[in-house]
C-alpha cells in the first residue's frame, strides 16, 4: 500500500494576546484561581481584520511553501471550524481561490466543534489513500468566543493550522487513524446564540476523557503500540490540565507532551487546538520518531492519528516560520477595552 | 480598487489582484503592472500573469485618524506604498506594527487580511495588507 501523509504543514497564531488577570479584573474574579484552574496565563486574540478565513490563508502558505507544489495541484480544501466568518457561503472557496487551487478542487466546510480541523485531515488522508486526489489541504481554525464573564472567555482564543496530504515528499507518514463518537451533549451553541454553553463538569469525564482516551487507547490496541514506542503526544487543549491529566492517565510522561501542549500562552483555539500542536511538534520532531495526535469535539468524538516522521522534515520544515516563534515573537498586550472592541463585544446603538 | 461601493460582482472581478497578487508583467521592459494592465507604456500587449513577491519594503508611508467610516474601528492605522517588484508598488496597510517602528526602508512582508465588511449583512471584503517582518 503506498503511503500516504503530511507533505505540508503551517500554522497562524494572531500577535495579539489578553491577560488572564485583564478579563478578571472587569468581572472581578480572582485570576490567580483562574490561572491555577485553567493552566494557562494568557490568550491569543484575532485583529479586528482577522478571522478564520484569514487565519486559514495564512497557515496554508506556510503549508504550501514546505510542501514546494503548485497549489492548482491542490484537489480538495477542507476548512473545520465552528467560526465560519459567513452563516451560508463556504469558508473554503475563499481560502481556495487565495491560494490559487480553483477551481478544479472539491472543497466544504466542516463543523464538529473542536474537533472539525482533525475531520477534514481524516478525510483528505482518505481521498489521497484512495487516489481520487493528489493533494488535500486540511485546515482547523477558529477564532472562537466565550460569552462575557464565563469562564470560557479566559481561553476562547484564534489560530489555524493546515496540513497538506500526499503520496511524494512525506514528512510524516500516517500510519494509523482512529475515531470515537458518542451522542454528549457537553458544550453546543443554538442558532442565533452569539456565545456557546457548556455544561461545567460534566465537560470532563463523561465527555473530553472518555473520548480522548478512548480513541488513544483504541488506535494504540489497533497499532500495537504503548507510549513506550511513541516519542510525542498532543491532545486536544480547552485548558491546560485537560491534556496534562488525559497524558498522564495514557502513560505519557510530560516531557513528550511539551512541544505540542501551547495552552498556557495561547488558549483553546478550538478546531486549531491539537492540529496547531501537531505543527509545533512537527517543528522539533525527528526522523524516525512517531507522533500521537488525539483531536477532541464536544457532540463528542476524538479523532486518532500516529504519524511516523520520515528524513524529509529536515529539509522542509524551516522552509516557513515555526509556530513557537509566531506564539513569541512581539506580542501586543491588548486591555479589556480594546479586546471588547477587536471582539466585536461592544454592541454599538446608532 | 476602492471597497466603499462592493458589490459582489465588482469584488469578485478583482479577487486575482486582491488575494493574490496577480500583476501583469511586460518583458521587453522588464516591468511589472499592478492593478494588471492590457498594454504595457512600450506598447506590447503580450503581457505575462505573474504572481507578485509577498514580500517587500516600505517607500513612504502616514498615519490614517479620519478615515472612511468603514474603517473607523481601526484607527489610528498606517497606511504605506509598498515596492515588491520592479515597477509593481501597492498601498496597503501596515496592520499589527506599533508606529514608531515603521520606517521607511522597512522589511514587510504580505497578509491576507479582511479589508472590509459591507454593513450587517454584506459581503466580506477580503485583500491584503503588510506586516512587518
Amino acid at each position: 500500500m503506498t503511503d500516504v501523509g503530511i507533505v505540508g504543514y503551517g500554522a497562524s497564531i494572531p500577535r495579539r494576546r489578553i491577560k488572564v488577570e485583564e478579563i478578571a479584573k472587569v468581572w472581578g474574579a480572582d485570576a490567580e484561581s483562574y490561572k491555577k484552574g485553567l493552566m494557562l496565563t494568557e490568550k491569543s486574540v484575532p485583529g479586528i481584520d482577522q478571522d478564520t478565513v484569514t487565519l486559514s490563508v495564512e497557515a496554508s502558505k506556510r503549508a504550501i511553501k514546505r510542501a514546494g507544489i503548485d497549489p492548482v495541484k491542490i484537489g480538495a480544501v477542507y476548512i473545520g471550524s465552528e467560526s465560519h466568518p459567513y452563516a451560508v457561503k463556504p469558508s473554503g472557496t475563499i481560502v481556495a481561490e487565495a491560494i490559487g487551487a480553483v477551481p478544479e478542487c472539491h472543497c466544504a466546510d466542516f463543523e464538529f466543534a473542536c474537533k472539525a480541523g482533525s475531520e477534514g485531515m481524516f478525510v483528505v488522508y482518505s481521498e489521497v489513500m484512495a487516489g481520487t486526489i493528489e493533494y488535500g489541504l486540511a485546515i482547523g481554525a477558529d477564532t472562537s468566543q466565550g460569552a462575557p464573564g464565563d469562564a470560557l472567555e479566559y481561553s476562547a482564543s484564534a489560530g489555524a493550522a493546515a496540513f497538506i496530504f500526499g503520496t511524494k515528499d512525506i514528512c510524516a507518514v500516517c500510519t494509523h487513524t482512529y475515531s470515537f463518537m458518542t451522542d454528549t451533549p457537553d458544550f453546543w451553541r443554538r442558532e442565533h446564540q452569539h456565545y456557546p454553553q457548556h455544561a461545567g463538569r460534566y465537560t470532563g469525564e463523561p465527555a473530553y476523557f472518555k473520548h480522548t482516551l478512548g480513541a488513544a487507547r483504541g488506535i494504540m490496541k489497533l497499532s500495537g503500540y504503548t507510549p513506550d514506542d511513541i516519542d510525542w503526544y498532543i491532545g486536544h487543549q480547552p485548558n491546560g490540565k485537560f491534556p496534562l491529566r488525559a497524558g498522564k492517565m495514557l502513560g505519557f510522561p510530560k516531557e513528550k507532551l511539551d512541544p505540542g501542549w501551547l495552552v498556557p500562552k495561547l488558549g483553546n483555539t478550538y478546531s486549531g487546538a491539537s492540529p496547531i500542536g501537531l505543527t509545533s511538534t512537527l517543528d522539533i520532531a525527528q526522523p524516525g520518531q512517531r507522533i500521537l495526535m488525539v483531536s477532541y469535539g464536544s457532540g463528542s468524538g476524538s479523532d486518532a492519528f500516529i504519524f511516523e516522521v520520515t528524513d524529509h522534515i529536515n529539509e522542509i520544515r524551516d522552509l516557513a516560520e515555526h509556530t513557537l516563534h509566531q506564539l513569541e515573537y512581539k506580542p501586543i498586550y491588548l486591555d479589556y477595552g480594546n479586546y471588547a472592541k477587536y471582539r466585536r463585544k461592544i454592541l454599538k446603538n446608532t | 480598487m476602492s471597497f466603499e461601493s462592493v458589490t459582489p460582482a465588482r469584488y469578485a472581478r478583482f479577487m486575482p489582484q486582491r488575494y493574490r497578487l496577480e500583476a501583469n508583467y511586460c518583458a521587453k521592459c522588464d516591468l511589472h503592472h499592478f492593478p494588471p494592465r492590457q498594454i504595457c507604456k512600450c506598447g506590447n500587449k503580450e503581457l505575462e500573469t505573474r504572481t507578485l513577491p509577498d514580500e517587500g519594503e516600505v517607500l513612504t508611508y502616514t498615519i490614517i485618524h479620519t478615515p472612511g467610516s468603514q474603517f473607523s474601528d481601526e484607527r489610528p492605522f498606517a497606511i504605506g506604498i509598498i515596492e515588491l517588484a520592479t515597477g509593481a508598488r501597492i498601498t496597503a496597510q501596515i496592520a499589527d506594527t506599533p508606529f514608531d517602528e515603521i520606517e521607511i526602508g522597512m522589511r514587510v512582508k504580505i497578509e491576507f487580511r479582511r479589508i472590509q465588511t459591507v454593513g450587517e449583512a454584506g459581503v466580506l471584503a477580503y485583500g491584503y495588507k503588510v506586516v512587518s517582518m
